[in-house]
């Protein structure tokens, strides 16, 4: 090893720094943007005592909005889905589902739960997708319209629903989601109550595994029975309480999740819908409503709220968290590279010059430089290179720091929304958060990992996850005895 | 993960350092969580074995259960106690008159009313700190910059409450410093639908767009105008003049909603006919398309035989038909 000292020497160091820098930058902003939400959360969950929710429901003003549900072979979930996106609580609304040439009994199922008929509708497809075949209406549910098409993918898919799309705002819904009841109320109500134009509201998106449920909506909630989802809740929270929120806070929101934001139908369109560029075309999209907003000098807010819920299956399966993982990063990679552009640009303001960057060092390059930091350290000390005794305390700083990160979170929800009522939960979910990162962050760092090797190699796969779909077919009369706490 | 870097001592001694501090910050985060939980609990349950105790249920309000001997002790408790109390009560107020109206009462007793009042004036009477901690909000007194909160609550208790006389200190907080407030106190103004109050608004509402002095939405204030009652629709009239579009469209909008929300408000408006027969009629070939559609849906619901015929005019017209066909 002496010979190749000299050699590897300034490398090791070189990527040590950068592992530091990583390390220090990503959980720096990270906890920054905890103490941040801490207080905004907090405050938000104050103030919902005084918001007018009744008044929003109750009043004709109350712009309409389409729900556009995009379908590909979801048999299993749909029907359970449509029910319960039919039963929001809003006054005005209409539901889109878009079946995406699906090859199972996607539209069968449709068809005969809600006792569709073909139907004429005219269809001027301002944003082009691949050709409509038919429509489905019932006249006893006037504001549900199914629409078969050719495959065309799921940006593809919303593009269709959007060209249908007769209200100001519309919401993306994912076929394996669950809205609360209030949720689109809750979306609407920063929109409607800011003097500013706001052009997308995004919310909350909770793991619907081990809740129960009646008629579409959960009733009981409790936490999932695995690791692996249990994993998940605990991340979720992190991700959407403390990262999306302090984002949002700071002005550099450039994810807003698909499977629950309203968008305003003007703005969309303008932009061109959804782009097939990326496998994440949530986004890509809130990315490109950002450019468009800035080189157009449109003084435009996007606004993120911690209480509209959408619950959601997680996957269950090693398996199948890969492909989601994977598919993230590989979205991740090329939603960075369709707008490098914007990176470090001035007149991009905050996304530009903080989040976007933040992002391709931090969730793009880090991956890789965590990933080859774990293969490193056996090098590097059988090199000589690295004193053990601080190569231990970095590990467990790491660790730490990412318990304490997640942690933080589960004490937001606390503070908050409360949303697991048993006290055993919160124990559960204090555990998890403190083993979170060790097997669990590995895992999913490797999942990554293969994300960013299928962009390499210029994959463009769009990976389905299948779902078990025990959770939201849970949520049927028969199997609602389960119970393990009241809903919030 | 590997680790060269020069002077490794010092780096150790940091890392150790960071590492206790994170140990102990995690361990307090999670220690925090769990007292969190266990004073919810028992506040939570604390709560409910009181109004049973003081008679502080919707039925027990609704009979007049509480007697003279509950109401003293009722006004031994201390302000924020009381307040903690009521607040399951108020949130039902919103979706039962009579129980509003009872709970209006005991809140005069109690000179709730009054401290509400005044609070949204920004006085603030003085809590101990030990009183203090016994509410889940009551150290909120402690620090000015979030007695918005405080504010805001007070002008929603007055609105659940239906406090007719309450309008004025309601109107006045219109143009209190926080939005919050503004907005909730323009919500309560709507749920109190007090005459006197409407012309305020009417003249926020011309203002929209030349005074930038509230944080109220146009949609805010479109929605609490609409809720009241129909007679106040005469006073739109020089709305419907404005030169802005939005506001032009705001004013009928509101009509529309007056006449749509119960089935006297059509009636209602069917008294002015012949004022916003013509009104409308211009209003039909605005040259804002927005404002025609609206104003050909109001005429479609009242029924309007002059302005009606301006829109068949306008009809017939291929410039103005687009804007007119789909709401006729």
């Amino acid at each position: 090893m002496n010979t190749w000292g000299p050699l590897f020497e300034p490398i090791l160091v070189f990527f040590n720094l950068l592992i530091l820098s990583y390390f220090v930058v990503g959980n720096g902003v990270y906890t920054a943007l905890m103490v941040i939400s801490l207080r905004a959360i907090w405050l938000h969950s104050r103030r919902l005592a005084y918001r007018g929710l009744s008044e929003l429901r109750g009043s004709s003003l109350t712009p309409a909005v389409t729900i556009i549900v995009p379908a590909w072979n979801e048999e299993r979930i749909i029907v359970e889905t449509v029910r319960s996106t039919l039963r929001v609580n809003y006054p005005r609304l209409s539901v889109i589902v878009v079946d995406d040439g699906s090859t199972d009994a996607t539209l069968k199922r449709l068809a005969t739960a809600f006792k569709l008929a073909p139907t004429d509708q005219i269809y001027y497809p301002i944003l082009d997708t691949s050709p409509v075949r038919s429509f489905y209406s019932n006249p006893h549910i006037p504001n549900l319209l199914v629409v078969h098409k050719q495959r065309g993918g799921k940006p593809d898919a919303l593009n269709t629903g959007i060209n249908l799309c007769g209200t100001p705002y519309f919401c993306c819904l994912d076929a394996d989601c669950i809205l609360e009841r209030d949720s689109l109320l809750r979306l609407m109500d920063p929109i409607l109550s800011s003097p500013k134009e706001t052009i997308v509201s995004g919310g909350i998106v909770r793991i619907i595994n081990g809740c129960t449920g009646r008629h579409g909506q959960i009733v009981n909630l409790g936490l999932p029975r695995t690791f692996l989802e249990r994993f998940q809740v605990v991340e979720y929270l992190r991700s959407f309480l403390t990262g999306r929120n302090g984002w949002s806070l700071v002005g550099g929101t450039v994810i807003v999740s698909g499977a629950l934001a309203l968008f305003q139908h003007k703005a969309v369109m303008e932009v061109g819908g959804f782009s097939a560029d990326t496998v994440t075309e949530d986004m890509d999209l809130i990315i490109t409503l950002r450019r468009w907003a800035a080189e157009n000098k449109h003084d435009i807010e996007l606004a993120f709220t911690s209480d509209p819920v959408c619950w959601t299956e997680c996957p269950a399966s090693r398996a199948m968290l890969n492909r989601q993982r994977r598919r993230w990063q590989l979205g991740l990679c090329q939603t960075m590279r369709k707008h490098r552009g914007m990176l470090f640009r001035r007149r991009y303001g905050m996304v530009g010059m903080f989040s976007l960057p933040f992002h391709l060092y931090v969730e793009g390059l880090g991956t890789l430089v965590e990933f080859l930091g774990y293969l490193l350290v056996p090098l590097s000390l059988f090199g000589g290179f690295i004193s053990p005794a601080l190569l231990i305390l970095f590990i467990l700083l790491g660790l730490a720091y990412g318990g304490f990160l997640s942690v933080g979170a589960i004490l937001l929800e606390e503070m908050t929304y409360r949303r697991y009522p048993r006290t055993r939960d919160l124990w559960v979910l204090l555990a998890y958060a403190m083993l979170e990162n060790v097997g669990y962050r590995q895992l999913v760092l490797f999942f990554r990992v293969q994300g960013i090797l299928k962009f390499l190699v210029g994959s463009h796969r769009w990976e389905k996850v299948i779902h078990a779909g025990q959770s939201l077919a849970d949520l049927t009369p028969a199997d609602a005895h389960r119970s393990t706490g009241k809903a919030g | 993960m590997a680790l060269v870097i020069p002077n490794l001592q010092l780096l150790t001694s940091l890392a150790r350092s960071a590492l206790a501090i994170v140990a102990v910050g995690t361990l307090a985060l999670a220690a925090g969580a769990m007292v969190l939980r266990r004073r919810h609990d028992r506040l939570e349950s604390r709560v409910k074995s009181l109004c049973a105790y003081y008679g502080l249920t919707p039925t027990g309000l609704l009979q007049g259960r509480y007697s003279a001997q509950c109401l003293a002790r009722l006004r031994t408790l201390p302000l924020l106690n009381l307040e903690l109390l009521l607040e399951p009560l108020l949130l039902k107020c919103a979706s039962s008159p009579p129980l509003a109206t009872a709970l209006q009462e005991l809140c005069l007793e109690l000179g709730l009313i009054d401290i509400w009042q005044r609070r949204i004036l920004g006085q603030f009477a003085p809590v101990s700190f030990g009183q203090a901690l016994s509410s889940p909000d009551g150290l909120l007194h402690f620090f000015p910059h979030l007695h918005f909160l405080l504010r805001a609550r007070s002008a929603r208790n007055l609105g659940l409450l239906r406090h007719s006389a309450s309008w004025p200190v309601l109107a006045m907080a219109l143009d209190d410093p926080h939005p919050d407030v503004q907005q909730v106190a323009l919500r309560s103004l709507a749920a109190l639908r007090e005459p006197q109050s409407f012309p305020g608004l009417v003249d926020r509402l011309d203002k929209t767009f030349t005074e930038n002095r509230s944080g109220l939405s146009l949609y805010s204030l479109k929605a609490a105008m609409a809720k009241f009652p129909p007679s106040q629709a005469l006073r739109l009239l020089p709305t419907m003049r404005h030169p802005h579009p939005w506001v032009r469209s705001a004013a009928v909008e509101i009509l529309l909603d007056m006449a749509k929300r119960e089935p006297a408000g059509t009636q209602a408006l069917c008294q002015y006919k012949s004022v916003f027969d013509r009104e409308l009629a211009k209003l039909a070939s605005d040259p804002d398309p927005e404002v025609g559609r609206i104003a050909a849906e109001l005429i479609a619901h009242l029924g309007l035989v002059e302005a009606s015929s301006f829109v068949g005019q306008g009809l017939r017209n291929p410039a103005s038909r687009g804007q007119l066909e789909s709401a006729v």
